[in-house]
């Protein structure tokens, strides 16, 4: 896997704005401003799966997370009135919890260094897979000219990994029953009752 | 548009090659970008998301610090699944992307509960600050 020349500068793009709006996201003051950074990292990943090719989670990336649970974060900030913290932001143990990211920071770069000095991931790149090569061909049909990404990843959803695709569905559900019963009032439990 | 991860493997191995060697690997190496530039970037996303976890006052901003460590976990997971459909020719190659969906599916089930447990208890304390809850603290 290999982006070279536009693709790498957008590389670059995409992966400094998610870096400095994530460090921006844990250090700002009120949590409106924290929620709206949030989706600005977000954005940028969702621009990183698509330099991928991963058209659907890209999609997806965007529908569920910015569209979805961002917005019901941004309603909870609403509801529960947080005022700004304007005595303090951090916990006590912020010390603590600096070190111990700062050395798991260290950790992963070190481990990231050894494996590409073993050149684990400098393989040479194979020619493109037949896949992409059908692309071009005519006798398809007009849905495959865009992109397969789609159409691939339903068959296998569908077909290999129905179970867990199933119990995700139930997961839902669980979390909807959940999150009704933990967020009513003790007035609406006794209008039910 | 420094690319330090090639920097550094190149700058280690030149006792054995010739500079000119060197320097040509290190433009090569500087322009391209491989699947380590996207594990680097996962490893900090995920180091910024745990420092938020650990440091944050807020309730809500941890929460959101979780929905960052998943992230960087789902771009690891699109970046191997993109690897492995460039090395196998196409077969089983959209698994990653698929755990990915998944994961985010589990994102969204953990954030709505979780912001229900948060409501629920600013009803009670009227406050969303970590160090305040202490209700079940002996």
């Amino acid at each position: 896997m290999k982006l070279v020349g536009l693709e790498a500068v957008l590389f670059y793009l995409l992966a400094v704005v998610a870096i400095l709006f994530a460090i921006f996201m844990i250090t700002a003051r009120s949590a409106v401003h924290s929620a709206l950074l949030l989706i600005s990292t977000l954005v940028a990943t969702a621009g990183l799966y698509l330099l991928v090719h991963a058209e659907f989670v890209a999609g997806v990336q965007i529908l569920i997370y910015v569209g979805g649970v961002l917005v019901l974060f941004i309603f909870v900030i609403m509801l529960v009135n947080a005022k700004e913290e304007d005595n303090k932001m951090f916990t006590r143990q912020l010390l603590i919890g600096g070190a111990l990211t700062f050395f798991l920071g260290l950790g992963i770069i070190a481990i990231l260094l050894q494996t590409q000095k073993g050149n684990f991931f400098t393989l040479a790149s194979p020619a493109p897979p037949k896949i992409e090569q059908a692309q071009n061909n005519p006798n398809l049909s007009p849905s495959h000219n865009i992109s397969q990404n789609t159409i691939k990843i339903g068959q296998e959803l569908y077909t290999k990994t129905v179970l867990p695709f199933e119990i995700a569905s139930l997961v839902l559900l669980v979390a909807i029953i959940g999150a009704v019963r933990l967020a009513r009032e003790r007035k609406q439990e006794k209008i039910y009752d | 548009m420094i690319n330090l991860f090639n920097i550094i493997p190149i700058l280690l191995q030149a006792q054995t090659v010739s500079p000119s060697g060197v320097k040509e690997r290190l433009l090569e190496g500087i322009f391209n970008v491989n699947i380590n530039n996207f594990l680097v970037l996962s490893g900090l996303l995920f180091v910024i998301g745990v420092a938020g976890v650990l440091t944050r006052r807020n309730v809500i901003v941890i929460f959101m610090s979780i929905e960052l460590i998943l992230n960087a976990v789902n771009i690891n997971l699109v970046a191997f699944s993109r690897y492995w459909f460039l090395q196998s020719e196409g077969k089983n190659a959209y698994m990653g992307e698929i755990f990915t969906i998944f994961v985010i599916v589990v994102a969204a089930a953990e954030a709505v509960v979780g912001l229900g447990i948060v409501i629920a208890f600013y009803r009670n304390k009227e406050t969303v600050a970590v160090d305040e809850i202490d209700l079940m603290k002996w």
